[in-house]
């Protein structure tokens, strides 16, 4: 195998390396998730890209590699390779290669992928087979910060034992204390109380100004409900006039906070909780009209004007 | 003979206690079909408190209101509005129709509550149009009426639905007399044609032209 393969080759630090007798060569290897090749618009020169059954581990006879092109040199479409990875002996299958002068973004860094070997990144391990395997590839998915408070979940402890088993594993963890755990739920806390303190305020700012301007509307139109009484309306058509009001009020302001909402957040479940918002502002609003028609003197509704 | 309106020891009392007000204490008397009656007496003699609760607009604090044997005091809100729709019609002084809603549309108000059907009410609104001479005036918003025009529409929304009993309170009280006698006449002729009519009325023209006169003095018949 060419040394242009090896990790660390352009840098001059590719030494091959023993285990148990054995001579192994650390080749430039990536893993790929289903969606890289959609989503970066990378296609595959010749062969097949991997299908949704190759980013499932339940046999490491039978897994597939997608090759630089590069390595059009060397091998082809069927070939097989065996190789160490992820500390296991695993039997791959090349399906493809990609085009020449393929480039993936990595951390924000463009890496030149001819010289490259794509690994699915598995999303399913069959953990009763492989453990590790399972263990290694949630650490590797992990690459973000890991903050729980539950004890049960010991990630230093997984590492070290993956550690001590294979005698390398390049994976940090910065262990947060139960103090800072503490601080940054006690932090979020606070963070709710003022969001909803904010959403509160706003509703009953809602509420009132809302009840305050029916309630205006009813006593600027006792004669006009007078009159609609004298001519066979019960109360009810009243009360269903005053919750129609306040339901085109209410559903002017929902259309408009789903439009911006839909527009600032995209569409999902979080137009429910406006909708929500919006019912709740409704029913509290329709308590005092209510009450106010419910209490009306229709005897005093259209009183002579001497 | 079983009477259309019979009211029995009839009471109402607004407020309670020493603020309270006794608006009616305890009046009885019967109405038979096709009288015309007049009830007289001065401001806050209960004249008004008397039509209200005869239309089904307010309910009595103790006594019995039968109208054609049913006990109406009974009544729940929403079955008191089922009977003002099919019972009663109202006229009063200052002829409460609704500025920004049309003639024909004042007049169809009790027609649109009974839910019938737009091609009925039209033919029966326009039927009335015409029985009250203010057919041009369809279109036209109460403001741009006059007084006269104002009643005959007030009237013609009272009578839409056929109702057994007009109450008229004061109808020509905002008229002047000659456009007063015309109302009357719309009334009697309304009368004659077998719809009970109670006029409340301070005007004693109008009173000794009815049939029989009640006169209210502090809440009871004097």
């Amino acid at each position: 195998m060419p040394e242009k393969f090896g990790f660390g080759y352009e840098e001059g630090a590719c030494e091959p390396y023993n285990r148990d007798g054995e001579q192994f060569f650390p080749a430039k290897c990536i893993q790929v998730s289903g969606n890289v090749f959609t989503e970066f618009g990378i296609s595959v020169e010749e062969g097949q890209a991997f299908s949704s059954e190759d980013f499932v581990l339940d046999n490491t006879d039978k897994l597939k590699a997608v090759l630089g092109n590069e390595y059009k040199e060397y091998f082809k479409i069927g070939d097989r390779l065996e190789a160490e990875y992820l500390f296991t002996r695993m039997k791959f299958e090349v399906s493809g290669f990609l085009p020449p002068n393929t480039y993936i973004p990595r951390n924000g860094v463009l890496v030149y992928m001819d010289r490259y070997i794509l690994i699915p990144a598995f999303s399913r391990i069959d953990t009763q087979r492989y453990y590790d395997i399972a263990s290694i590839a949630l650490l590797q998915q992990a690459n973000g910060q890991i903050v729980t408070a539950d004890k049960s979940l010991d990630v230093p402890g997984l590492v070290k034992a993956l550690s001590n088993k294979y005698n390398t594993l390049y994976f940090d963890v910065n262990k947060i204390g139960q103090k800072e755990i503490q601080r940054t739920i006690k932090l979020s806390d606070e963070i709710v109380k003022t969001l909803f303190l904010i959403f509160l305020t706003l509703v009953v700012f809602t509420v009132v100004g809302l009840t305050v301007n029916i309630q205006g509307r009813i006593r600027d139109n006792y004669y006009r409900y007078g009159v609609h009484l004298m001519s066979g309306a019960a109360l009810a058509n009243i009360t269903c006039q005053i919750i129609g009001l306040i339901m085109y009020i209410i559903g002017c302001s929902l259309a408009l906070s789903l439009v911006l909402a839909a527009i600032a957040t995209g569409i999902g479940m979080q137009l429910i909780v406006v909708i929500l918002v919006a019912l709740a502002i409704f029913a509290l609003s329709c308590i005092v009209p209510l009450i106010t028609i419910k209490r009306l003197d229709i005897s005093c509704l259209v009183r002579r004007k001497e | 003979m079983m009477s259309l309106i019979n009211l029995d020891r009839i009471q109402k009392h607004y407020g309670k206690g020493q603020s309270g007000v006794c608006a009616l204490g305890g009046i009885s008397f019967s109405i038979e079909t096709g009288e015309m009656i007049a009830v007289v007496g001065k401001s806050g003699s209960g004249k008004s408190t008397l039509l209200n609760i005869l239309g089904g607009l307010d309910s009595p604090t103790d006594g019995e209101y039968s109208f054609a044997g049913k006990r109406i005091d009974r009544l729940k809100p929403n079955h008191l509005a089922e009977f003002r729709r099919c019972n009663i019609g109202f006229v009063v002084q200052h002829f409460a129709l609704i500025d920004d809603m049309t003639v024909f549309d004042n007049i169809a108000l009790p027609l649109r509550y009974r839910k019938m059907a737009g091609k009925l009410i039209n033919e029966k609104v326009e039927h009335l149009l015409a029985d009250m001479e203010i057919s041009d005036k369809k279109k036209a918003y109460p403001p741009e009426l006059s007084s006269g025009q104002c009643q005959r529409v007030a009237i013609a929304r009272a009578i839409i639905n056929k109702p057994s009993v007009l109450l008229a309170d004061e109808p020509t009280g905002a008229l002047d007399e000659q456009t007063g006698c015309h109302i009357m006449d719309i009334i009697r002729n309304l009368n004659e044609q077998g719809m009970t009519t109670i006029i409340a009325t301070h005007d004693r023209d109008i009173a000794s032209s009815c049939q029989r006169i009640i006169q209210l003095s502090d809440g009871h018949i004097v």
